[in-house]
């Protein structure tokens, strides 16, 4: 019996210690963003300085993301990641990942950054719709993106065959 | 123990220092990877991998797998919410086994599989046979009939299709058609779910779900081992696509154990006897038994002595994919088996045969939002070989159509169904033996039941899931709809801490025999070499209620860091409306006073009640998975629980009938002493008239006879009226209608047929990709299996369980891969060879040895 308690003791002290820890999930969204990167090309004043990568709301994305930024680079250019709690904070970025809290506020996303080489990459539905780019969604369990090509190259970006072949494309 | 531990060390120690070795192999695409493969990936691998791989990746493990080690942690789920999902977000208490668990541990069957999962007691009772519950409330009714100590709570699934035995409840695990190697993974669930599955969902739910060909490719596989004690084991599948759209895949499986011993325990004295001493055993404890005739059938009815399984399969599964929102897939397959194990009937070992010939047929259809299944399985069953009661053929039926429709975040599900069971004995018999009801049922009937049933999940903002499930089950027999249903919260503290609460209300569903039966069973048949004949009549009640579950659930599960998984759950179980196998009354037909005193016949009656006992049970299960690396990955579970059952009624069948023949006997004894004193009385005229002096008891008795009341009077004429032959009855004192008249007679206990504490642990370590270590271990604490036996009463009041020490099972497989995914191997089980019996009255269970390969093309 007193084995028992100890052992059930024990678990009981695991259970709560782990309480306070925390993690993150969003792992492959970010390795997504990063390969949107890769198929990417950005126009010449855009080559230069850090890639910027800004992530709008708090999604742990961001934080995804800089781990990856931390150890790779997008051709030359090292990359940062900068978080936005709202769309008047937004500073010049070569990607803006929109978080799903924040889907609502594309509409004006598109207007504050409009004349930018800015990609907006959401994940919420309709998203395409209002003005983003790439839009992340869930077919079941599978992670698919909607990806429209128009709106990329009106802001002066090239992409890749590959890229649009393996998204959904809505135009 | 010493040893116990002294081992583990050795295995922990060998543990640490391989931990370094490394063996770097090149990676093949990963379009070609298996789940497993994918899941040795690094983050930088991913990192570097094209958007076209990343997806592949990301898909086969779905959106929430994390980097390596999730795929062991957090496997997909289906059966807690009918849908896909990742085990941490699973509603309910889930634990999934998956195929390499289950290939690399070693087990040998589906209930020794059950021994990974937490919140599980699993004894062996005989090599190759189990008994398996869920969580608990076993032998319920306690000091009742053998049947009871089946775990008829529980609900065991293949792909979906109920294998339930309706007969008495309980599954006959050698029954089912599949083997090892057709299982992709087991599901099981904790906890009252039958809203959701339907009745006998009570305890909790097990759904095999077979393995579906990855590709069109011709595959096929043998695995074969053999070791100590006649034990081998076979299993194979081909699998093949045809043209563009249907796979098929068909396989076989045998298994063959035996007793590690080939003598018997004897209920009347507890001692152990071979089983040709049988019969002289029997006279021993009481010689007025000396020719009963099932100890003189036992070469009938248990032909081959050592035998404890022998069993095969084969099955066919196709599969049609027409597109990705319409496929069907149907699975066929017979069995056949043999094993020795506990009986369903009170006899006098704890032992006897089992046969059973079956066949299945089993449809499923997705289209769309629908989903269809339909199947049928039939067969022989001789549950008690040689006992032509116990010959059975059941055919069951089920069908059910599921509709999923999706409205922004709320998800409904609603269904119907129909499930149907038909038992058959009367093709085993001739009508002259229907007619003396020599069957269970002397007929064909059936239990059938008409469901409805809806499912709604609300994700009501992205923390809060709320699920609600309700169901509707017009049963025919007993005539009633009972309603059942499961709330569900579950509250994301952050993706990684997830907190749940469940309450549920479940039911068993009806028995045949519970309802049906019609069985006079000749316990003491005519011309038993001067025994009086006894006839047990066995009658079923068509208006039980059914046993019934209320269930409050906590749980919590973590992933505090990606290689570790915290599953915790206390639950709370309330029972009632248990069912009772009681004798109600006695009668002696043809009891003679003149020539001489003669009793020819007896019966008891025997008939099914609901009791006011209830059952109440608290436990904690725990588990944690740890995955070190790719290499050594670490699972413990443990479940801690108490029972308390409420107005137990502690008297068995054979106190019962003990008290109906007292009081019987009682009635003789007093018409008999009228008779005396008469006759006394009247030779004492007789003498008088003649002049004769009379003896001093002669005219005691006349002087008795004239103090005679006029009732006593009127006994006599009646006695002489029937010619000297008369019946006696006597009805049950204690229960009347189902109720116990004296609440002295009732008393508040624990239930001891539940260990307190029981878990497991394993370790699965690949020190290179060639070798596989799995080391797994099973414990139980000591618990106690109370049985009706007039005998095992005696020494102790009414009740002397028959105890199950604690044991501690060390299995251990070792595999070497020498081609692709083919290896060879050794598999131990309970390699210290702990010798104790893990169930009452059962055989001792020793260590198995085993040498073995796995074969792929």
């Amino acid at each position: 019996m007193k084995k028992n308690r100890t052992i059930t003791a024990m678990l009981l002290l695991f259970f709560v210690g782990s309480l306070t820890m925390s993690a993150q999930n969003e792992k492959f969204k970010a390795l997504f963003v990063y390969n949107f990167i890769k198929n990417i090309e950005w126009p010449e004043n855009y080559k230069q300085g850090d890639m910027v990568i800004g992530v709008l709301g708090n999604s742990s994305v961001a934080k995804e993301l800089e781990t990856i930024t931390a150890t790779q680079k997008a051709g030359n250019q090292s990359m940062k990641v900068k978080v936005f709690s709202s769309v008047e904070e937004i500073t010049n970025c070569h990607l803006i990942y929109v978080s799903p809290s924040k889907g609502s506020s594309i509409a004006q996303l598109v207007s504050k950054i409009s004349g930018n080489s800015t990609l907006i990459v959401s994940d919420s539905k309709g998203a395409i719709q209002q003005g983003s780019a790439i839009n992340f969604m869930l077919d079941g369990d599978k992670l698919k993106f909607e990806i429209n090509k128009t709106r990329i190259e009106q802001k002066g970006l090239k992409v890749s065959a590959s890229l649009l072949n393996l998204g959904i494309q809505t135009n | 123990m010493k040893k116990i531990y002294t081992l583990l060390s050795l295995l922990a120690l060998f543990l640490i220092l391989s931990g370094n070795l490394t063996a770097q192999e090149t990676k093949k695409p990963v379009a070609e990877m298996s789940k497993e493969e994918l899941s040795t990936l690094t983050y930088q691998d991913l990192m570097n991998l094209s958007l076209e791989d990343l997806m592949t990746v990301a898909n086969k493990f779905g959106l929430s797998a994390d980097e390596i080690l999730e795929y062991f942690l957090n496997k997909d789920v289906t059966s807690a919410s009918k849908r896909a999902e990742k085990s941490i977000n699973s509603p309910l208490s889930t634990t999934v086994v998956s195929r390499d668990e289950i290939l690399k541990s070693g087990v040998n069957s589906i209930p020794e599989a059950l021994r990974l999962v937490p919140g599980i007691i699993v004894r062996e009772k005989t090599p190759g046979n189990f008994d398996v519950h869920i969580r608990g409330n076993d032998n319920m009714p306690p000091n009742n009939m053998f049947i009871y100590t089946e775990d008829a709570m529980s609900l065991v699934m293949i792909d979906g299709r109920p294998v339930y035995n309706y007969s008495f409840g309980g599954t006959f695990w050698e029954t089912l058609p599949i083997g090892l190697n057709d299982i992709e993974r087991i599901e099981v669930i904790r906890g009252a779910s039958s809203a959701l599955y339907g009745p006998n969902a009570v305890m909790g739910t097990i759904n095999i779900i077979t393995r579906i060909p990855e590709n069109k490719k011709v595959n096929a596989d043998v695995s074969a081992q053999i070791g100590n004690n006649s034990s081998r084991t076979v299993n194979g599948s081909v699998s093949f696509g045809i043209k563009s759209k249907l796979k098929v895949r068909v396989s076989g499986n045998y298994d063959h154990f035996e007793r590690f011993e080939d003598d018997y325990y004897v209920f009347g004295n507890g001692q152990r006897y071979s089983r040709s001493r049988l019969d002289t055993a029997v006279q021993y404890w009481d010689p007025t038994r000396k020719k009963l005739p099932v100890m003189e059938d036992i070469e009938n009815r248990i032909p081959d002595a050592s035998l404890s399984t022998n069993k095969y399969g084969a099955n066919i599964f196709l599969f049609y994919d027409v597109n990705k929102d319409i496929n069907f897939s149907l699975a066929s397959g017979v069995q056949s088996s043999e094993v020795q194990t506990s009986p369903m009937g009170n006899i006098e070992i704890p032992f006897s045969d089992r046969l059973s010939d079956s066949r299945y047929i089993d449809l499923r259809a997705k289209i769309h939002g629908f989903q269809f299944q339909a199947n049928h399985m039939y067969g022989d069953q001789d549950i008690e070989r040689s006992n032509l009661g116990w010959y059975i053929s059941p055919q069951i039926m089920n069908a059910s159509l599921d509709y999923e429709k999706t409205f922004g975040s709320l998800v409904l599900r609603p269904g119907i169904s129909y499930q149907g069971a038909i038992y058959d004995d009367s093709k085993h018999m001739t009508p002259q033996q229907q007619a003396d009801k020599l069957g269970f049922l002397n007929g064909a009937p059936e239990l059938n039941a008409v469901a409805g049933y809806l499912r709604a999940d609300y994700k009501m903002h992205e923390k809060l899931r709320l699920i609600a499930a309700i169901r509707a089950d017009k049963y025919n027999v007993p005539d009633k709809t009972y309603f059942t249903y499961q709330f569900i919260t579950s509250y994301d503290i952050n993706s990684k801490n997830v907190l749940r609460a469940v309450y549920s209300r479940a039911n068993r569903g009806p028995f045949i025999v519970d309802s049906y039966a019609n069985y006079d069973w000749p316990v003491i048949p005519q011309n038993s070499d001067g025994m009086i004949p006894y006839t047990l009549k066995w009658r079923g009640n068509q208006n039980l209620e059914m046993p019934m579950i209320d269930m409050f659930e906590l749980g919590y599960r973590s992933q505090p860091i990606k290689n570790i998984m915290i599953d915790i759950e206390a639950f709370y179980n309330y029972t009632r409306d248990i069912n009772y196998f009681l004798p109600d009354s006695m009668t002696m037909t043809d009891v003679y006073f003149l020539p001489s005193f003669m009793v020819t016949k007896t019966s008891g009656n025997v008939q099914y009640y609901n009791m006011d006992i209830t059952s109440k049970q608290m436990g904690i299960t725990a588990n944690i998975s740890v995955a070190l690396n790719e290499k050594l990955k670490l699972k413990a579970f443990a479940t801690y629980q108490h029972t308390k059952l409420d107005n137990v009624y502690p008297k068995s069948l054979w106190n019962n009938f003990d008290e109906l023949k007292n009081q019987i006997s009682a009635k003789i004894t007093a018409d008999g002493t009228l008779l005396t004193i008469a006759s006394g009385a009247a030779s004492y005229q007789a003498k008088v008239a003649n002049g004769i002096t009379p003896t001093a008891q002669e005219i005691g008795m006349a002087q008795a006879y004239a103090a005679f009341t006029p009732q006593q009077l009127s006994r006599l004429g009646t006695i002489a009226a029937s010619g000297y032959k008369l019946t006696y009855s006597a009805g049950n004192k204690d229960i009347v209608d189902g109720v116990v008249v004296d609440s002295a007679l009732v008393s508040n206990t624990t239930n001891q047929a539940t260990p307190d504490f029981f878990g497991g642990f394993s370790v699965d370590y690949s020190p290179t990709k060639k070798i596989n270590m799995y080391a797994s271990t099973y414990f139980y604490s000591v618990h106690s299996i109370i049985m009706n036996r007039k005998e095992a009463t005696v020494n102790n009041g009414y009740w002397r369980g028959f105890d199950i020490d604690p044991k501690f099972i060390v299995n251990l497989k070792i595999s070497y891969n020498i081609w692709k995914t083919s290896s060879i191997f050794i598999n131990t089980r309970n390699l210290l060879g702990s010798d104790k019996h893990e169930f009452s009255y059962a055989d001792k269970i020793k260590g198995t040895y085993m040498i073995g390969m796995n074969f792929n093309f």
